[in-house]
């Protein structure tokens, strides 16, 4: 089954035949986690880099985000000692004077958010200047990244 | 009196609880995952609301009244339709089921912080297309169209979920106390969409030399996080400016092309000119078009307004948009959106969307009263 996966959003799953969709990453980062020997598995599609303070979308930040996600694979069995990760997305498709290197601060704001939870980051396709669609098989820790104009790419 | 536009902001983001509380009660009824990927409170010329609402497989209106009055209009597309009835296993009885669990859902989270609760009636196919119109609450040929997509996993299908609340519903929401004319001073705003799309479309046709039909035009507020949602995943080509004056913003000026080549075929009159030439002209056109447009705000508070050299794009247009939204989103929760789509012969559509700095939206608000002004001199 295909689960969508909308922006400021996660879903997490343990459906061996599951594959968690998200599409139109521009300077936004996807998240993959997955604990292979539960095979629950999370793809959240965060919009920026750090929540100031309680927020009411946690979704659309990279650390509020990865610790709701986080919270609910635990809670369908993930064991946090075996989270492993992968990252795509943080473009810089456009040179706007507004909104100053979001999609590199999302990278790093997912780097850290990663490492202080202590999930290991296997892989990244981050940065460049085009857009992402990503698939994330959770039970074989497969992400797919497609771009316009662009072979696929899987990390 | 000014509108209160933090109070539309948090109309908006009421609405889009109530849409995911409407994709959560169906996901409970189906069993399938259901997202709810766009929701919006648009203004829509009236006359245009048909279209805005979309092609529709089959439309089911569903009135409601009590904390919010209004109507429902749930438009379905052919795959969800299909979809749902297939799942549920009750023919057409299907759809008015959706309906109501849908709408059930949406009103929950607006009685959730009231003390009057809302009744809903029983789901109505609507036959009468007209009716969407006649029934619609309006303010100066505005029409007032809170709308989620609802999308299930694993098809393609989306239902479309309009609610149109009653003027006196809407504007108790949106209208700080006794401000007699607030509403309207909204309304007005749909005037900046129908001039702006208006000029869009003479330029590309003047630039272009082919036919330019205006499909329609709309302002949305918006939630930064569901920007993204007001295109779809295929690749555009495109253009893309700062303007910087009494109103700064970002333009998307983008192209779509149902067959490859197109594009350039249209500007150049070769589909296989070099991608150098046609990004050269793309960029050209978008200037011409963005300054055409941005020129009658500026006029309409007798001042300039200056445009940016363009970033072109070629990309799936959510990515274009995500990219927007998000430099915005560490500045605003919900934004306007200034939206016209046009089609230039057969094989290619125009889609502009105009995303004025929310810092500025008293400017956008004065230049709205002006066209409205000058609309009404002239009619």
């Amino acid at each position: 089954m295909t689960i969508r996966v909308g922006v400021a959003d996660w879903r997490v799953t343990d459906d061996d035949d599951a594959v968690l969709v998200t599409s139109g990453l521009g300077s936004c980062v996807a998240i993959a986690v997955r604990d292979a020997r539960s095979g629950a598995g999370g793809l959240l599609h965060a919009m920026l880099p750090e929540a100031d303070g309680p927020v009411d979308t946690p979704a659309k930040y990279v650390d509020s985000g990865l610790d709701e996600m986080v919270s609910a694979l635990l809670r369908l069995g993930a064991s946090p000692s075996s989270l492993t990760a992968k990252l795509a997305g943080g473009s810089t498709m456009l040179d706007l004077s507004i909104g100053d290197s979001v999609g590199s601060r999302n990278v790093s704001a997912a780097e850290r958010a990663l490492a202080d939870a202590d999930i290991e980051l296997l892989a990244s396709e981050t940065g460049g200047d085009s857009g992402r669609s990503v698939s994330f098989s959770p039970s074989s820790g497969d992400v797919t990244i497609d771009r316009v104009d662009a072979e696929v790419h899987v990390i | 009196m000014r509108v209160d536009l933090d109070a539309v902001a948090s109309f908006s983001r009421t609405g889009d609880e109530g849409g995911q509380r409407a994709a959560d009660s169906l996901e409970t009824l189906t069993g399938i995952p259901a997202n709810c990927q766009l929701t919006r409170t648009a203004l829509v010329d009236a006359d245009g609301l048909s279209v805005f609402l979309g092609d529709s497989w089959e439309r089911i209106s569903v009135e409601f009244d009590g904390a919010l009055t209004g109507r429902a209009v749930l438009s379905f597309d052919e795959a969800f339709a299909n979809h749902v009835e297939d799942e549920l296993g009750v023919g057409a009885a299907a759809l008015p089921e959706v309906a109501n669990i849908l709408t059930s859902g949406f009103v929950d989270v607006w009685a959730a912080d009231d003390e009057d609760t809302i009744e809903i009636e029983p789901p109505d196919r609507l036959e009468d297309e007209h009716r969407v119109v006649q029934d619609a609450a309006v303010i100066d040929d505005c029409a007032f169209v809170f709308e989620s997509q609802i999308v299930l996993s694993s098809t393609q299908g989306t239902c479309r979920f309009a609610v149109l609340p009653d003027v006196e519903s809407f504007g108790s929401y949106v209208t700080e106390p006794d401000a007699e004319f607030a509403l309207s001073d909204l309304a007005n705003h749909i005037q900046v969409a129908s001039v702006s799309a208006e000029a869009v479309s003479s330029h590309l046709e003047m630039m272009t030399g082919t036919d330019a039909t205006l499909v329609e035009s709309h302002v949305d507020f918006v939630p930064v996080e569901r920007v993204p949602s007001l295109l779809d995943d295929a690749a555009y080509e495109g253009a893309i400016f700062e303007s910087e004056g009494v109103v700064d913003s970002v333009i998307a000026i983008l192209f779509d092309e149902t067959e490859p080549g197109a594009v350039a075929e249209l500007l150049l009159g070769d589909a296989d000119a070099g991608a150098e030439m046609a990004e050269s002209a793309v960029s050209e056109l978008g200037n011409i078009t963005a300054s055409g447009f941005i020129d009658q705000w500026a006029n309409a508070l007798d001042t300039t307004i200056d445009i940016s050299t363009p970033s072109h794009v070629r990309d799936a247009g959510r990515a274009v948009l995500d990219t927007v939204a998000a430099a915005y989103g560490e500045r605003a929760d919900t934004i306007a959106v200034v939206n016209a789509t046009i089609t230039l012969g057969p094989d290619v559509t125009c889609r502009v969307c105009t995303f004025p700095s929310p810092e500025d939206a008293d400017q956008l608000a004065d230049i709205a009263d002006n066209l409205a002004a000058d609309a009404s001199e002239e009619s």
